[in-house]
């Protein structure tokens, strides 16, 4: 199992998940070939219960063995004790590794038992690439906004690394609005709007401001892995040509913008707005060199889009004339089921998951944990994960935002409590004093998390009240003397 | 966001002054007279321009010569001497068109023969050839690195929405004005005019074609360069020939609203759909493209074997650029498709090697900052006005209700502090006294009031 720990740690070569299995009831011998098999081996285990497993030892321990087998398209580590198996056949034998060290029998035997095998890595050296995960949780445009992001580039650019991996596995929902399902104006405004405008603003933090940084060195490759997108996180991963995918990752939730006005206004205005916001994200997909069509299904309830394989390569068709269907018109006829809608299952709208992101080409893999991606990478055997505050600028940032999310109503609600009273001028200014003071707080903390909080905010106009409520009690404090 | 009013140059904007420093004379010095309603008397001027709506005047200011824009509402009378160098001209024909004038007519009536507009091509290969020889965009390699400036049209993405970018507010015609000098001291080549604006007032639009046109185009190689143009700052720089993208660019949109999503009236988008055909032929482009971003029409385009792009407003062409009942609005991809841009550059070093130019130097700092310092400005008066306005107010209010009490003073000097600062806040940008409503005319109402308090 991968360990990080530490500022600098080195990655055990596990480029897999070790799963351990329940202990056997019976106790027997298993037969020879645990005994006399090596790390390397390609063997062939028939296990008490029936079933065949195939795989390549990892490890021999007392009790345990190891085997590296694949499943599906990934590869997995499991764990196997001696008393789960009944027969073992040798498939293939490791390759001999030709050496002119002799080894003292101590060292053969520690060998044996030893959970170290031909894969670990080398130890970390200056070219050992350096892996910074940033972790994009809780809420978009609230819990992730540029402050916390530009205090995160900050730790990045200190370490230096060669690979930059956003993780976003964010919550479907935007400054406080939950994610539904089709047609949640409130929820399109909000993707569409601001949400966009802060995903578009980020994605500078992470791309442009890197390449033309001239004080930052080693410039590193911007890997977006895909969780959980589904909102306006999910125009972020389109700025980066690599994009990976948890085998449960989600990217989408921004449909029906061609529906999001209906009602307003003039159809010509309508079309105008729909047009200009599908092109401002289809601008981040060509920024990360995808096809901006992906884009448009997304987005847009009419849209039509199939797709045929050419060479293994995609081929789209805004029609359904493409082998596969990817979305349909979307008509009442062809509308989906609620159930699908809420699932994010149905075709009206394109909602990208792990397969269909393989299958598009959009992802170049996918992979559940750290060890996994650092495989997909190619960089499994020598890598380096670096500790950084990544996680703790997010987490006190979020704790301060629900600080302030609290502490601005009480504030402005306590210093309206300040009574203006007092015999005296003295006692009254005094007073005003007070309840200055505590509207240049609130005013002060409006300011530092209003990008967190427009709401609370209303957008500045909080702090602008508050401003010519201080210049009406400065102005009672002159003529009250 | 993006809001258009529906506003003319005649009703709205006051007097434009407009100075621009100039190296070389455009004109035969005359002794013109040109005198404003406000009293304003100029002497020795020339009339460059005399129009419905403007006249460029051109005077010696400090013994250097500059030129003036000003609104024909503001000027009382113009009396023109007579240039010597007339008498010498052939006379004219009443009747016959101005050269331009004809060169249109020829156009419109090949659009009326076959029905689709033919002449316009937008991959003019050959764009270099029957131009003038000092024409910027096919300027040869002389040995010089180019002197490049980069001004923004609006806070690029990457100032993290920290300033507004409103064409008219943040974004005027006015402060783009004010830069050219300085362009011009540091003795700039190649302005680029990067933009990132959602839009803003409909009345900003023709100052910007003219100042791009008139004056940037002819002092600079000046191209734009794309992050997003949307509505107005689309059809602003509409003017200027050279377009190039970011990847993420795109521009269109360009259809006038007010309110809540409400259509401007079929009058005020008819004089738009004009001016952006004018655009359009001042940036040799065909005016079917901005057509598509105005109105709900179809485009489609279809490249021959020699590369020439021809575009329909319909359906029948090879490519789909707008599809109907929809409004265009061009991604980098689509732009660069139908040749409408002339390159994607991420980088300035891309845009240089896309433009051509292979030895170069930023330079400009002067008009840049500027231009930033402007937008920052406008931001924060625009942020700040309502509250300044409130303290002045409420100081007029207090001293009105103070008098012959020694306490009215105080209130005096507060009134006119605020008003002081509203003041400079207008000079930040002369579209803030109608934006605002705060003319001329109300300051010296409220300078007066102050005054007769005082006594």
């Amino acid at each position: 199992m991968s360990v990080a720990t530490g500022v600098l740690a080195v990655g055990i070569a596990m480029p897999t998940a070790a799963i351990a299995r329940p202990l056997a009831s019976a106790s027997e011998a298993a037969t020879f070939t645990i005994d006399v098999a090596k790390v390397g081996d390609k063997v062939t285990i028939k296990l008490k219960d029936g079933r065949t497993v195939i795989g390549e030892v990892i490890s021999i321990d007392d009790g345990v063995i190891k085997l590296r087998q694949q499943v599906g398209t990934m590869t997995a580590t499991i764990e196997y004790q001696r008393r789960e198996i009944q027969s073992t056949t040798l498939t293939e034998p490791a390759p001999e590794i030709k050496s002119t060290e002799t080894k003292s029998p101590e060292s053969t035997a520690l060998e044996a038992k030893s959970p170290i095998s031909k894969d670990v890595p080398k130890p970390a050296n200056a070219n050992t690439p350096k892996v910074y995960i940033v972790p994009f949780k809780g809420e978009f445009g609230r819990d992730v906004t540029v402050t916390p992001v530009m205090d995160v580039m900050r730790d990045v650019k200190k370490a230096q690394p060669d690979y930059l991996i956003i993780e976003i596995n964010c919550d479907f929902k935007f400054r406080g609005e939950e994610g539904r399902d089709a047609v949640d104006v409130d929820g399109l405004d909000l993707s569409w709007g601001p949400g966009f405008d802060t995903a578009a603003e980020l994605s500078t933090l992470l791309t442009d401001a890197i390449r033309d940084d001239k004080t930052w060195v080693k410039k590193p490759k911007l890997v977006m892995w895909v969780r959980k997108a589904m909102g306006p996180v999910a125009f972020l991963p389109w700025v980066s040509p690599t994009i990976y995918f948890a085998s449960n990752g989600r990217q989408g939730g921004i449909g029906y913008l061609d529906h999001q006005h209906d009602g307003r206004g003039d159809e010509t205005v309508r079309q105008k707005m729909y047009s200009l916001q599908l092109a401002r994200a289809q601008g981040l997909a060509n920024k990360g060199g995808h096809d901006e069509r992906l884009v448009r299904a997304m987005a847009y309830l009419k849209q039509v889009l199939s797709v045929s394989f050419v060479g293994g390569e995609p081929q789209y068709f805004e029609n359904a004339t493409g082998d596969e269907l990817l979305t349909d018109s979307g008509r009442e006829s062809e509308r989906d089921s609620l159930e699908d809608m809420v699932r994010l299952e149905g075709n009206d709208c394109l909602n990208l998951n792990a397969q269909l992101a393989m299958k598009l080409k959009v992802a170049k893999g996918v992979a559940d944990t750290n060890e996994e991606l650092m495989y997909e990478l190619g960089i499994e055997r020598n890598f380096v994960m670096v500790k950084g505050k990544a996680e703790d600028i997010f987490k006190n940032w979020s704790l301060a935002v629900d600080k302030a999310d609290r502490d601005i109503p009480r504030m402005y609600r306590e210093a309206q409590e300040i009574a203006i009273t007092g015999a005296t001028p003295g006692e009254r200014n005094s007073a005003r004093g007070r309840r200055m003071g505590q509207l240049n707080k609130v005013i002060d903390l409006a300011n530092r998390f209003e990008e967190a909080l427009p709401r609370r905010t209303r957008g500045g106009q909080l702090q602008g009240n508050a401003r010519i409520e201080i210049a009406q009690l400065r102005q009672a404090m002159t003529l009250d003397r | 966001m993006i809001k258009l009013l529906s506003k003319t140059l005649k009703a709205f904007v006051p007097a434009m002054l407009l100075a621009v420093a100039i190296s070389a004379a455009a004109s035969t010095a005359r002794a013109d007279i040109v005198t404003l309603n406000d009293g304003t008397k100029y002497d020795n001027a020339t009339v460059i321009r005399d129009e419905a709506d403007f006249v460029i005047i051109e005077v010696i200011v400090n013994g250097k010569k500059e030129q003036k824009i000003l609104s024909k509402s503001d000027v009382k009378s113009i009396v023109k001497q007579a240039n010597p160098a007339d008498a010498t001209k052939p006379a004219v024909a009443p009747n016959a068109p101005a050269k331009d004038e004809k060169k249109a007519e020829t156009k419109d009536e090949k659009k009326a023969e076959s029905g689709k507009d033919n002449s316009t091509n937008n991959n003019d290969a050959t764009a270099g050839k029957g131009k003038k020889k000092d024409d910027r965009s096919t300027r040869q390699l002389t040995g010089k690195a180019q002197r490049v400036a980069v001004l923004n049209f609006g806070p690029p993405r990457s100032w993290q929405g920290k300033a507004e970018g409103m064409v008219g507010q943040e974004i005027n015609a006015w402060a783009w004005g004010q830069a050219v000098p300085l362009l011009e001291k540091d003795k700039i080549d190649i302005v680029v005019v990067r933009i990132h604006s959602g839009g803003g007032y409909t009345a900003e639009m023709k100052p910007f074609n003219d100042l791009f046109h008139d004056v940037y185009s002819k002092k600079f190689r000046t191209v734009a360069w794309i992050e997003s143009a949307i509505s107005c700052a689309a059809m602003s720089p509409w003017v200027l020939e050279e377009m190039y993208f970011l990847p993420e660019g795109d521009i269109g949109g360009c259809t006038e609203w007010f309110g809540a999503m409400q259509l401007s009236s079929p009058l005020s988008q008819a004089e738009r759909l004009n001016e952006m055909v004018n655009a359009s032929k001042l940036a040799n482009r065909d005016p079917k493209i901005m057509r598509s971003m105005q109105i709900m029409e179809p485009l489609s385009a279809t490249i021959d074997e020699s590369g020439n792009v021809k575009f329909f407003q319909d359906m029948s062409g090879e490519i789909i650029v707008n599809r109907p009942g929809e409004i265009l609005t061009l991604t980098s991809e689509m732009a660069e498709k139908i040749k409408f841009s002339r390159g994607t550059a991420a980088t300035l070093e891309e845009l240089m090697q896309d433009m051509g130019v292979s030895e170069w130097v930023l330079a400009g700092k002067a008009a840049t900052e500027f231009i930033d310092d402007n937008i920052r400005d406008c931001t924060r008066t625009a942020k700040n006005i309502r509250e300044v306005d409130a303290k002045y107010l409420m100081a007029l209010r207090a001293a009105e209700g103070l008098r012959g009490d020694p306490r009215q003073a105080s209130m005096i000097g507060q009134a006119r502090q605020a008003l002081n600062q509203m003041k400079r806040w207008m000079a930040v940008n002369p579209n803030f006294t109608w934006i605002f409503n705060r003319p001329t005319e109300w300051f010296e109402e409220q300078e007066r009031i102050l005054r007769d308090l005082a006594k």
